[in-house]
């Protein structure tokens, strides 16, 4: 385990579950830490994704739009 | 008001969004179209009362939400920040209250919402949602639906439509029309694709871009018919798709309406006129402005080709001191002498715009928070006031909105002091500055918003309405969630137009109420005050 890292535990059975679905995955997952690890970054992008806010671009983007309608 | 729906039993329903359409214009084209026809024979189609402004991002944030603009907050598409920047107000993802198809998820009904304005970025929903216009870019849950929208060639919208409107409006319109067929049946693809939907609800924009641009123009029909002859096009194909699929509803919202702009009120010429404002510029300056000014009246006349001397004049004096004709006079807070400027107007060109007093809430203020009450005062009068010409007034109507409008979902942002409302056939524009405050409409605003939208029920479940001639925009979301069969949460402002009594109850679930109560709470909880 790296420096930055913590143990997490998890049941038995989910591990062997996941174990299985690591070796499906074909090389794609080198080991369940691997596997876990993307998983539960995939959610926690989700949750950050609603919290989202638009950079200055997207913002002079949305202002076009509006010009482009000669709403401003 | 609207006496009450009739459901008897539903399976599907469909809600199509169509920014702008319009009650009147409906009726005037009614023999042409056939979608519209059959929901007038066997349903109601009648007016809508939209919100205050009658803007998209205001009245679509209301039908989403049920909740009234003071309280959602989003009454514009741009604001004021305390340096005078125009800042966007940001999207309905940001606001408190959830939209109708999220509620509708947590029951486990599936959605497909394609291009709801002011939705950006798409969110996790139960279904599919493509966000709306104005996105910077299509946004799409789940992301695995994009490739449907890549294989139909969809568009959010024509970009820049002002200028291409005045280079070839039959090719626009056209360009339109395919913008608004590639979405319908991205929605019917989206749909099967899904399977097993509940509530289909797209939004077409054709009916805003192309009233605004002809209303008010000789021959508007021709083109105005085009944008309603899509929209009645999947109107029918979803009819035929109800009947298929046994039961079902079909609704039409709109989120205002039309009607023809006769004259321009030039708000923040009117203010430096009276001497609420001052401008910057020393008189040449100001000359050389009012002439490119002007070019928006001139262009006008663009349009007749027989005075091409006179528009490739306007053409050059454009390029000259704009670098390009499609730019306009524009105008912005900071040419005031701001410490010399009592008041001044900004906001989406619309027939009601806002006023904010030039308080201390502002870094150049020139008047004290507890002194401004005199200067509104004395502003509400002299608006009331204005006169086109001799007899006509232009304004019909002064809200005073400081505490009304006080969330406005930003804590960058300024709240207006008035909102200033104009009598029919006026927009007001306070985007430009002249030595006369009221002026022809430009180019692509011959049509503006109107109070009245439009709104329709039709389908096999839908029994004759009694006495049904007019609702609000607030009345939407309360309605669709009782379609199924979802009491109106208690922070809703609308009022469900279906009767209680003959709701179906087989479809209710034991724990609807305990997890309205879980969302409010969650709302609350959430809340930025
Ligand atoms: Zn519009």
């Amino acid at each position: 385990m790296g420096e930055d890292k913590v143990a997490v535990y998890i049941p038995k059975d989910l591990y062997e579950e996941i174990k299985k679905r690591v070796d499906l995955s074909g090389g794609e997952f080198k080991n369940v830490e691997e596997y876990v690890e993307f998983v539960l970054r995939e959610i926690v992008k989700e949750e950050e994704e609603e919290e989202f806010e638009y950079t200055p671009e997207e913002e002079e983007k949305i202002k076009e739009r509006l010009r482009g309608l000669g709403y401003l | 008001m609207v006496d009450c729906i009739v459901v008897v039993s539903y399976l599907k329903v469909i809600l199509v969004g169509v920014d702008g359409a319009t009650y009147w214009v409906i009726r005037e084209l009614l023999p042409r179209l056939k979608g519209f026809n059959k929901l007038t024979e066997e349903g109601v189609v009648c007016g809508l009362r939209t919100t205050l402004p009658p803007l998209s991002s205001c009245a679509w944030a209301s039908i989403y939400t049920g909740v009234r603009p003071s309280r959602h907050g989003l009454f514009d598409f741009v604001g004021i920040g305390n340096d005078y920047g125009v800042h966007g107000m940001g999207f309905v993802n940001a606001l408190r209250y959830p939209v109708f198809w999220s509620l509708l998820g947590k029951f486990g009904f599936r959605s497909v919402v394609v291009n709801p304005p002011m939705i950006y970025p798409a969110f996790k929903v139960n279904g599919v949602l493509v966000s709306g216009w104005p996105s910077p870019k299509l946004s799409v849950y789940p992301s695995r639906f994009g490739k449907i929208l890549r294989e139909v060639g969809y568009r959010i919208d024509v970009d820049g439509l002002e200028g291409r409107f005045r280079k070839d409006p039959d090719g626009t319109v056209d360009d339109l029309v395919e913008v608004a067929k590639v979405r319908g049946e991205a929605c019917f693809r989206l749909s099967e694709e899904l399977g097993n939907w509940d509530l289909m609800f797209p939004v077409f924009t054709i009916c805003d871009r192309i009233q605004h641009f002809a209303l008010g123009r000789n021959g508007w029909r021709k083109w105005v018919l085009k944008a309603y002859r899509v929209v009645d096009e999947f109107i029918q194909r979803a009819l035929r798709l109800l009947r298929d699929e046994d039961e079902g509803l079909l609704f039409i919202v709109s989120d205002h309406g039309f009607q023809p702009i006769r004259k321009t009120f030039l708000v923040n010429s009117w203010l430096v006129k009276k001497g609420f404002a001052k401008l910057r510029y020393s008189h040449f300056r100001s000359l050389i402005r009012e002439y490119i000014v002007n070019g928006i009246s001139l262009r006008t006349i663009y349009w007749g080709a027989s005075h091409k001397r006179l528009a490739s004049l306007v053409g050059k004096i454009n390029n000259l001191f704009l670098g390009g004709a499609p730019k306009r006079g524009r105008f912005s807070i900071n040419d005031f002498v701001l410490r010399k400027t009592l008041a001044f107007a900004s906001g989406t060109i619309s027939p009601a715009t806002f006023i904010w007093i030039n308080d201390d809430r502002f870094r150049y203020f020139a008047i004290k928070r507890s002194k401004k009450n005199l200067v509104k005062e004395k502003l509400i009068d002299a608006l009331l006031d204005i006169k086109d010409g001799s007899k006509e007034n232009i304004v019909r109507d002064v809200v005073d909105v400081e505490n009304l409008y006080d969330e406005n979902g930003q804590s960058n942002l300024v709240s207006p002091d008035l909102m200033v409302i104009a009598n029919n056939e006026y927009t007001i524009d306070p985007w430009y500055v002249s030595s006369s405050y009221v002026v022809s409409p430009s180019v692509y605003r011959h049509g503006d918003h109107s109070f009245e939208g439009v709104f329709a029920a039709a389908g096999p479940s839908v029994n004759r309405l009694r006495d049904f001639d007019f609702c609000g925009v607030l009345d939407i979301a309360p309605t669709i969630l009782n379609l199924f069969n979802i009491d109106t949460p208690p922070w809703m402002d609308g009022i469900s137009l279906i009767d209680p009594d003959l709701l179906l109850k087989s479809r209710l679930k034991n724990s609807l109420k305990i997890k309205v109560k879980i969302i409010e709470r969650k709302m609350r909880g959430t809340s930025r005050k």
